[in-house]
């Protein structure tokens, strides 16, 4: 007796609270009809949300020496197929320590712009150092219309 | 024994019924997804560029671009806050920052930050120029467009040092009983060191 007794109230705790869960869950959308157009218009196959990060970081240590760096991202994806939130970060460091040396840096991002947001940041250091010495930063954060 | 057993039995059912209520609170209080409609956030500033050993160069070049936002969306474009320094002898430093920001068609707001920048030339004949340019958004329709590209230091403080500051704000335009605020004030321009020059050129603007 004491044994169909556990039984059924164990079925009934650990039963009950994940059907009442489901049944409450899922994403309250705090009364937006846009965002609830933006969700249903993303196109099949598409992602919800795709981030791209391009860091590099360039220097030069010893005297007369010369550091190039080219980095490049672009975003993947099928053709015309926007993701609902779209991040892209690009940071670079360029540093030219050493005297007469040389450091050139260039990041390029491309990604597509999100349906419902897009996040950009981009953020460079660049230091010429030593006696004598150069360094040339570009960074380029591009998006996709 | 048996109904302690059972009574307690019973409780946990009581629980396990009555806990629906609190699993639905905490599935409503889960993720909220923003109802003001789309965002686009654009960071291009914060960038630091420093020639600091005798006769040395440093150059750097930074450009995001932004978007467009529909509906009631906001688009935030930051694109000051930088720092150009020539700190060694003889040293040039040449910054050149482009941030555009996006705009919002609808009921949103179009914030635009260009300011806050510095422009140092402090080693002994050296040279620093600076060029911040900062297109932020354009709010149709009941928006709001603020602009802020202020609090610019333009300091030539080494011995016939020169320092030159362009920043260039461009806020955007609001229609349609819209509001469009611009601040471009609050600009120090410093030539300290003997036989230093130092100009600096400040444009703030909403359209």
């Amino acid at each position: 007796m004491f044994r169909r007794t556990s039984v059924l109230a164990a079925l009934v705790v650990f039963t009950a609270l994940p059907a009442m869960a489901q049944e409450f869950g899922g994403v309250p959308l705090g009364g937006s009809g846009a965002v609830l157009g933006k969700i249903e218009s993303l196109a099949p196959g598409c992602p919800l949300s795709q981030t791209t990060v391009a860091i590099g970081v360039n220097q030069t240590l010893n005297t007369g020496a010369l550091a190039q760096q080219r980095v490049g991202s672009v975003a993947g994806g099928a053709s015309g197929c926007r993701p609902l939130v779209s991040t892209q970060v690009v940071a670079g460091a360029n540093l030219a320590f050493g005297a007469g040396s040389g450091a050139n840096q260039t990041i390029t991002a491309q990604s597509q712009r999100g349906l419902l947001a897009t996040n950009s940041f981009t953020r460079g250091v660049n230091a010429a150092v030593g006696a004598r010495s150069s360094a040339t930063q570009q960074l380029q954060s591009l998006f996709n219309h | 024994m048996r109904a302690i057993l059972l009574s307690s039995l019973a409780a946990l059912s009581i629980i396990a019924a009555s806990a629906p209520s609190f699993a639905g609170e905490v599935e409503t209080g889960g993720v909220l997804l923003a109802p003001s409609g789309p965002v686009n956030v654009t960071n291009g500033g914060g960038n630091v560029n420093i020639a600091k050993g005798k006769f040395s160069v440093a150059g750097q070049s930074v450009t995001t671009l932004g978007g467009t936002v529909l509906g009631r969306g906001r688009t935030i474009t930051n694109g000051g806050n930088n720092r150009n320094i020539a700190a060694g002898a003889f040293s040039q430093a040449f910054q050149d920052t482009t941030t555009v920001g996006g705009s919002v068609i609808g009921r949103g707001t179009a914030l635009t930050n260009g300011g806050n920048n510095t422009n140092v030339a402090r080693g002994f004949m050296s040279t620093a120029q600076q060029s911040v340019t900062t297109l932020g958004g354009t709010a149709f329709g009941h928006g709001l467009s603020v602009a802020n590209g202020g609090l610019n230091t333009n300091v030539a403080a080494g011995k016939f040092s020169e320092a030159d500051q362009q920043i260039l704000t461009i806020g955007g335009t609001a229609t349609n009983h819209g509001a469009s605020l611009v601040s471009g004030g609050a600009n120090k321009n410093l030539a300290l060191g003997k036989g230093s020059f130092a100009s600096q050129e400040v444009v703030t603007a909403g359209q």
